[in-house]
């Protein structure tokens, strides 16, 4: 015990009398606990978290793949059947979607009701916390209306009664009752903004009669010990049914998906998410490395001192457990300031995520991965700390004095090549990130947004459940804001690029003129967007019109059938002539779209895939006077944007948007954005990974010059005497500093190299990520790869200096 | 003056003091020296009484305090430290107490070491240079050895040859015998002898009166002044009285 407190008193003593050694040692693991505990923390919440549902590896969000909708899908006909036919589930459920809703009571708000089936909690295991679960009887068209609130809603609207169930409220105008309250922990499995749950009252008797149905997305909980595999093998005839009830285009294209609600909420920040991770280890890493070269430098300037040790016959292992005090010491000093510093960073990070990523803002430092990180610093502090203790002394050491020079340098010198290797890969994937995100930023859309504030506006489905009411508002909206002053340029449209049109048709189902028509080989052809927009659209977005013109007035009025086309559907549609004067044909069932088409113009491609996509094939078609007009036959047709070009600030624009509706309908909701903010917006995620990215590659760089600058210096101080005899004999300023900065530059230099092949090789994998970059950017790793040089030799020539400035007078002494 | 009477060092009322912790130690106080071309200088006196200090003025390891010193007829306090180190490495060749070899290197590299820091100098002569110095210490068989791998006799001979490989003007010396037995001292100091006599300067530190007597000349210093060898005994008795 006294040998312990002796041993702790000579490492303190030890740390006072390096305090350059004891810094350098303790910044290095600080940085290097902080930043991968604090990145394991946020991505964890990614990968790793359990979702909050009993049993959540059996559940699996089941459905068809077709390219006409996103994601895996049923229709509501095809569910009622799967639901009654299948066997490979214990439960099976779904829903038909999140979407606006009202809670029209004496102060309306918007809120977002998830349409489920009374099925939905039972399957994914969630008791109500208060009341319970809707009945049976409950989810059909006919049955009066009940809900179940959110925690949150709960909380914020009713003040967290108790009392609230059995209450009545008013939800879209329809008299609604409170039946229950959910956990504080649901959560949507599409990771959708939820509030109120409602039974979607599927209309059974469609499938006797023979129609499709809405579409819903379903989900099941599988048997227990039963694998995905095994389950979607058993819904293979099932599956196979829905194939051939398909029209015959769509049969080649359709695919059976069945997959875990984890990867279904994942699956895009999934490689994302492990690529950070890599990364955060990459820098604890280059932190044990940099720990462990201290030591190890140091330890080799202490050999004297523990021959001597050894030569008053002081017990190995005595020397072995000095040692061991000093790393743990170390090491703890730098689990402290890096817990600290983890704090710091995931605080720094929560306030700057993007939503969507699932209780990001939870997310609290974890406690095992700290202890990891610190336990694996510890490890390498004492393997490389204790390792010189181990070695047999030799009498050769005794007698170093009349020599000097640097042993074990070898090991030290890979320890750092393994860092700059390291760190050149985390840099090159940093700057790729960082110019990918650059690109898609400056990504040209086809339009303008500079000066254009858009707005949304949803109508609630009580007050505008027709078409006559929700043309009305539109047309007295249109006229609305034109009366204004300053806003002589605004439309309304259904969607806004860059985001897709809101609704798309088959390929298959568009004809040219004069074009033949898809063979049965060909599918459907893939699908094309298209939007519902007034003829203003154009000029107020700046889309550049190629030929003939944009929509007029007359081109609303009852009888005219005018279509605009964007230049990659007129190049599909038309390749060899010219598209305009051109008819285009519906091949679909529907009135409104019975008479052929003419197109009127041809304008520029925009964006329309959401930022970085391929520019999708798009049509335009133009908001009509009527009630009988094709949108109002589409789903979504409650759903407005507002686009003003104006030369009046942001804010007034806004304000006046805001009143505009406010005398239509005071209670209607409004988000106004600059259409700059939103196609901002839409490079959130890749600018979250972009930012975390960077920050462990300036991190890992900061690491790896910190790590050479302590190495050398600790060179330079333990070889004092051997650089006051070249400066003895001659050696001038020059010439010390450019030996110690090559002696460290040679396998920084093999580092970089090597660093570069790591790039190549972690290019196959982030690849994916990029865009309008190649992971294997010559320019981008030559650049990494020249920039870490820089920074490292920089580290070396800072201690470097100090050498030239040694006493030749050293030479002479001989203690 | 010609060339030939010019001495190749001359000091003038050379002072040095050491300040350490508010503690002024006058290592040299009043310092008067020549030495000329050819000539073999022992310098001798109890520790501690200024003979390292000396030798690294002359070797311009070290700047004094005051007074003046003449290289080849040429004034060095207003030298800057490359000029300094060009001039210790082309007319200034040391010879260590701790022979100073640096572990890392070889014999030939070791030997080789000031060479490189001139610039103008050709590979080819460099090495030839090398071996030559090597030659004539008797260690060219031993080029590839490391310092570790040699005794300390032909350590220094390697040292040694480091200083001749320069063709410095003057080999400067501190108590070159100070860490070897006594055979390979005599040795040394044999060897020394053999220099002078083929023209070399030598000015050399040492305690020990058997080896001065191989010099040409003996200086005393005494508490950082230089003395007539009877006032240095008078001295001396005097201190142990
Ligand atoms: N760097 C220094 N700082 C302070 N005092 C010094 C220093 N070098 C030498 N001295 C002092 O100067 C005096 C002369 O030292 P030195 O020339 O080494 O003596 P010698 O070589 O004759 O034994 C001694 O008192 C010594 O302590
Ligand atoms: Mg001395």
């Amino acid at each position: 015990m006294s040998g312990l407190l002796q041993d702790v008193r000579y490492a303190l003593r030890q740390f006072r009398m390096s305090p350059g050694f004891t810094a350098v040692s303790v910044l290095t693991l600080a940085l290097g606990i902080g930043a991968t505990t604090a990145m394991f923390t946020l991505v964890d919440r990614i990968l790793f978290r359990s979702l909050p549902y009993p049993q959540d590896d059996q559940l699996v969000s089941v459905g068809v793949v077709a390219p006409i909708i996103d994601g895996e899908f049923l229709f509501a006909a095809n569910y009622l059947g799967w639901r009654d036919q299948q066997t490979s589930f214990v439960g099976f459920t779904s829903s038909t979607g999140v979407s606006d809703c009202d809670l029209t009571d004496d102060h309306p708000v918007r809120a977002t009701c998830a349409a489920v089936a009374s099925t939905f909690l039972p399957t994914l295991g969630i008791q109500p916390l208060l009341g319970r679960n809707l009945t049976r009887e409950e989810d059909r068209p006919d049955a009066p209306k009940v809900a179940l609130l959110t925690y949150g809603l709960w909380q914020d609207r009713f003040g967290g009664d108790r009392d609230v169930v059995g209450r009545a409220i008013s939800l879209d105008g329809q008299p609604t009752r409170i039946v229950g309250v959910l956990p504080r922990d649901f959560e949507f499995p599409r990771l959708a903004r939820t509030s109120i749950l409602v039974p979607e009252a599927l209309d059974e008797s469609i499938v006797q009669r023979h129609e499709m149905g809405t579409v819903v997305r379903v989900f099941g909980r599988m048997k227990p010990g039963a694998s995905i595999e095994q389950t979607k093998a058993e819904l293979q005839p099932l599956f196979r049914d829905f194939v051939e009830s398909a029209p015959p285009p769509f049969r080649k294209v359709l695919r059976l998906q069945v997959r875990s609600i984890k990867d279904l909420q994942v699956h895009d920040s999934r490689r994302a998410a492990w690529l950070l991770l890599a990364s955060a280890l990459a820098v604890l890493l280059i932190a044990c490395a940099n720990a462990a070269n201290l030591v190890l430098a140091r330890s080799a300037g202490r050999r004297n001192e523990l021959a001597i040790r050894s030569t008053l016959g002081a017990p190995r292992v005595r020397l072995f457990q000095q040692r061991l005090t000093e790393s743990v010491l170390l090491a703890l000093m730098g689990g402290a300031c890096g817990t600290g510093l983890a704090y710091v960073i995931v605080q720094a990070f929560v306030a700057l995520a993007p939503v969507g990523i699932p209780r990001l803002s939870e997310a609290a430092v974890d406690g095992r991965v700290l202890l990891f990180a610190v336990l694996l610093s510890l490890a390498s502090g004492i393997v490389f700390g204790t390792l010189p203790a181990l070695e047999k002394p030799t009498v050769q050491m005794l007698v170093v004095k009349t020599m000097v020079g640097t042993r074990g340098a070898r090991l030290r010198q890979m320890l750092l090549a393994a860092q700059v290797w390291m760190a050149v890969v985390l840099l090159a994937s940093a700057m790729l990130f960082v110019r990918s995100l650059l690109r898609l930023e400056t990504e040209p859309l086809g339009m303008n947004p500079a000066n254009i504030v858009a707005a949304q506006i949803t109508l609630g489905q009580q007050k505008y459940s027709g078409a006559a009411e929700r043309l009305r508002f539109f047309e007295e909206l249109e006229r609305k804001l034109k009366e204004l002053p300053g806003f002589a340029s605004v439309a309304l449209s259904d969607s806004l690029p860059p985001t897709p049109p809101a609704r798309t048709m088959p390929y298959v189902a568009v004809q040219g003129e004069g074009q033949p028509s898809l063979g049965p080989e060909q599918g459907i052809g893939g699908v094309v967007g298209w939007r519902a927009v007034t003829p203003e659209y154009f000029s107020v977005l700046g889309i550049p019109l190629l030929s003939g013109r944009t929509f007029e007035e007359r081109d609303r009025a009852p009888g005219a059938y005018s279509i605009i086309l964007n230049q990659a559907l007129a190049q599909q549609m038309f390749p060899d002539e010219k598209a305009l004067g051109k008819m285009v044909r519906f091949h679909a069932d529907r009135a409104e779209l019975a008479a052929p088409f003419t197109v009127i113009g041809v304008t520029g491609n925009t964006q329309n895939q959401g930022l970085g996509g391929q520019v999708g094939r798009e049509y335009y078609m133009v908001r009509r006077h009527t009630e009988d007009d094709v949108i109002f036959h589409f789903p979504g047709s409650q759903r407005v944007s507002i686009v003003v070009r104006s030369a009046l600030g942001p804010q007034t624009v806004a304000l006046e948007l805001r009143n505009a509706v406010k005398t239509l309908d005071s209670t209607l909701p409004v988000e106004v954005s600059t259409l700059s903010e939103s196609v901002a917006k839409l490079a959130e995620r890749p600018r979250f990974s972009a930012a975390l990215l960077s920050l462990f590659a300036v991190v890992g760089v900061l690491l790896t010059a910190l790590g050479i600058y302590g190495v050398v210096s600790l060179l330079v101080s333990q070889r004092t005497q051997e650089i006051g005899i070249r400066v003895a004999l001659g050696a001038t300023t020059a010439e010390v500093t450019r030996m110690m900065v090559w002696q460290a530059s040679m396998w920084v230099g093999f580092g970089a190299a090597a660093g570069i092949l790591g790039s190549l090789v972690a290019a196959r994998w982030i690849g994916s990520l990029l865009f309008g970059i190649r992971a294997n950017d010559p320019a981008t790793l030559a650049e990494a790869a020249a920039l870490l040089l820089v920074v490292a030799l920089f580290g070396a020539w800072v201690p470097a200096r100090r050498a030239a400035k040694v006493d030749p007078m050293v030479a002479l002494r001989y203690e | 003056m010609t060339e030939a009477e010019q001495p190749l060092i001359q000091i003038q009322e050379l002072t040095k003091v050491f300040y350490t912790d508010e503690i002024e130690t006058h290592a040299l106080s009043g310092v008067h020296l020549s030495i000329n071309k050819g000539e073999y200088v022992a310098m001798s006196g109890p520790s501690g009484c200024g003979k390292s200090t000396l030798l690294s003025i002359i070797g311009l390891l070290d700047t004094p305090t005051a007074g003046r010193y003449f290289l080849n007829g040429k004034t060095v306090e207003n030298l800057d430290f490359a000029e300094r180190s060009r001039i210790r490495n082309q007319e200034i060749g040391f010879i260590f107490q701790s022979f100073n070899l640096i572990g890392d290197l070889t014999v030939y590299e070791n030997v080789e070491l000031p060479l490189t820091y001139r610039q103008k100098m050709p590979a080819a002569n460099r090495k030839a240079r090398v071996m030559e110095a090597l030659e004539r210490v008797g260690m060219a068989h031993r080029v590839r050895h490391y310092p570790s791998q040699l005794s300390g006799g032909q350590q220094q001979r390697v040292a040694v040859a480091r200083a001749l490989g320069g063709k410095p003007s003057i080999l400067l010396a501190d108590e070159p015998t100070g860490n070897l037995d006594s055979r390979n001292g005599e040795a040394v100091m044999e060897f020394l002898q053999n220099l002078h006599r083929e023209g070399a300067t030598i000015c050399m530190v040492t305690h020990d009166p058997r080896f001065a007597k191989h010099a040409q000349r003996e200086v005393h210093l005494f508490d950082g002044k230089v003395v007539a060898e009877e006032e240095l005994k008078k001295l001396l008795q005097e201190t142990s009285a």
